[in-house]
């Protein structure tokens, strides 16, 4: 393997990961602190990719495209964001230890969500004009890195400080994190956890939301079931990071995108995928908790 | 099952001779009918007993009578029905948060630390009343490791260090009545002894329900008792006179058939039970 070939193939990767992690970071936490098994977290992730391609295709009084870009990550954010508060407050709140029931009305709104931006939209894929800069390509150690992957790669590692430093250095995250470990505790001392839970799904959107605007620009194109396809390799990436634990999600995160792209590379398109279930089914055998979990009380 | 008890100083609740016409305080706590089921299991058969405000109540009996399960009734963590009334108002309905927010504070039997946050970071997290900042002085005065090893992570703390935490955590709520449960299970007998000290420092004035079954440390530090017998009352009164009192010690609480390393009689064990 050239050494172009393997800087090309960590960067995708990493680049990948960014997007997986910025999904499944929230989808940890609301297992982690709620016991919920959200199926509509790949909806955020959709909201996000489509608000994406809508600014970018309509917002066409805003001449530059960067300018038109940042104001579609914003867009995006809020959108998942109101989505999240919007799916715990209206549907999950109600069924809160009714697993059944968070499974079902979780996977009808996924399957909903799907059906809703077909019929309006369309269900084919969808492009949106790039800003100049996502276009160019930098060399690095003699391999053309097309400067989206190291962008994406940034965004994802300044969102993951910025959400271990909510998690660390204010009262709701260290709310959260208590929750996560014993959220009957967190109760016993006088804590209103219940007011986190909201909290923890906004959060959750507005980064998988974010996460969809990467992961349109990493795909080059959006469809409806951006998500839900994405959202299967973000479960393995919480089971393989350990619930709850954001660290452990960021690890899992670019364990399972360097290894998509360089099985895929090397072993043939599809393999990469497989070993993924692979690397599942081996942390479930040898660290049923995940890299960074801890066994649930 | 007959509820027996010291005429002299306590009554059943409700009965004639309870509240404040007997000369003692009106109770800060009312248990009445408390009844709670796990599963298919009935625990609790409709408790009555009565917390006195400033005395320290032992909440006796064998393992699996129902000691755990009262207090995580009490403080709304297991369902429950029948009455709880808290400083003159019922908290039965209530969620947890909104009890403890009443003036309950809770010491859990297996310390219940989090693990992964810091020292410092499980003290915060119960600095949320305004006269914490106050009470945090004399919480490292009282667990001065607390205060050196503040950045610690609470899980990698020894039980002893835990146990601290845990009644630390607890003290700096200002509350009215301390539920402390198993303060000294699992520790080394040095260990005990500190914790007692400081517990009997910290609980001088207090209000507490404690759960414990080492009987030197329950009367070391409490002033009167409530002894649980297959979920319910079988004894109420003060704590000197169970002591004193041999049959009454064997048949409650069947002491006398095995001793603990520092020579505290422990209540007896049933293996079969489990709180």
């Amino acid at each position: 393997m050239s050494l172009q070939v393997f800087v090309l193939l960590s960067v995708t990767g990493l680049g990948l990961a960014g997007v997986y992690f910025l999904i499944a970071s929230g989808l940890s936490l609301i297992f982690g602190l709620m016991d919920v098994l959200n199926l509509a977290h790949g909806l955020f992730f959709t909201v996000g990719s489509y608000a994406t391609w809508w600014v970018m295709t309509r917002f066409g009084f805003i001449e530059l495209l960067a300018l038109r870009f940042a104001v579609a990550v914003m867009v995006a954010g809020v959108a998942g964001l109101a989505v999240g508060w919007v799916t715990e407050r209206f549907f999950v709140r109600r069924f809160y230890g009714d697993h059944v029931t968070q499974i079902l009305i979780t996977l009808g709104l996924s399957i909903a969500g799907v059906a809703l931006i077909g019929g309006w939209f369309s269900y084919d894929p969808q492009t949106f004009p790039l800003p100049e800069i996502f276009r160019r390509v930098v060399v690095i150690a003699g391999a053309r890195i097309p400067v989206s992957r190291l962008l994406i790669l940034m965004i994802s590692v300044v969102l993951l400080v910025a959400l271990l430093t909510f998690l660390r250095r204010t009262r709701h995250g260290l709310i959260i994190r208590a929750g996560v470990e014993n959220r009957s505790m967190v109760q016993a001392m006088g804590i209103d956890v219940a007011k986190s839970f909201t909290l923890v799904f906004a959060v959750g959107g507005l980064l998988a939301a974010i996460g969809g605007v990467l992961g349109a620009v990493f795909f080059a194109g959006v469809t409806p079931e951006f998500g839900l396809n994405i959202l299967i390799f973000a479960f393995i990436v919480v089971v393989i990071g350990g619930l709850g634990s954001v660290e452990g999600t960021a690890l899992a995160a670019v364990l399972v995108g360097l290894t998509q792209q360089f099985v895929n590379f090397f072993a043939g398109a599809g393999i990469g995928d497989l070993t993924v279930v692979f690397l599942l089914a081996a942390t479930l055998l040898l660290r049923p908790q995940g890299l960074l979990g801890e066994v649930a009380r | 099952m007959e509820v027996r008890e010291d005429a002299a100083s306590h009554a059943a609740p409700g009965g004639a001779a309870g509240g404040p016409a007997d000369g003692r305080s009106a109770p800060l706590l009312r248990v009445e009918g408390l009844h709670v089921h796990r599963g298919e299991a009935h625990i609790l058969h409709g408790l009555d007993f009565e917390v006195a405000p400033n005395q320290v109540t032992a909440l006796l009996g064998r393992n699996g009578v129902g000691k755990t399960t009262t207090l995580l009734s009490l403080l709304g963590l297991l369902p429950s029905s029948g009455r709880i009334e808290f400083d003159g108002t019922e908290i039965g309905e209530l969620p947890t948060h909104q009890r403890v927010q009443r003036g309950l504070a809770y010491v859990p039997e297996d310390r219940e630390v989090f693990t992964q946050l810091t020292v410092e970071e499980n003290l915060r997290l119960a600095m949320q009343w305004p006269e914490a900042a106050e009470r945090l002085p004399t919480v490292h005065e009282l667990f001065p490791e607390l205060e050196k090893r503040a950045a610690q992570k609470a899980g990698s703390l020894s039980g002893g260090q835990q146990q601290m935490l845990a009644l630390g955590r607890a003290l700096l709520h200002p509350a009215k009545l301390l539920l402390i449960d198993e303060p000294t299970k699992g520790l080394a007998p040095i260990i005990i002894t500190e914790v007692v000290a400081a517990l009997s420092r910290a609980t001088a004035d207090a209000t507490v329900l404690l759960v414990e079954q080492n009987l030197r440390v329950a009367e070391e530090l409490a002033t009167d008792a409530v002894v649980l017998d297959e979920g319910q009352v079988a004894w109420q009164g003060p704590m000197d006179r169970l002591l004193t009192d041999e049959s009454l010690k064997q048949s409650l609480l069947g002491v006398g058939r095995s001793r603990t390393d520092d020579g505290g009689a422990n209540v007896d064990r049933d293996p079969e039970d489990g709180s």
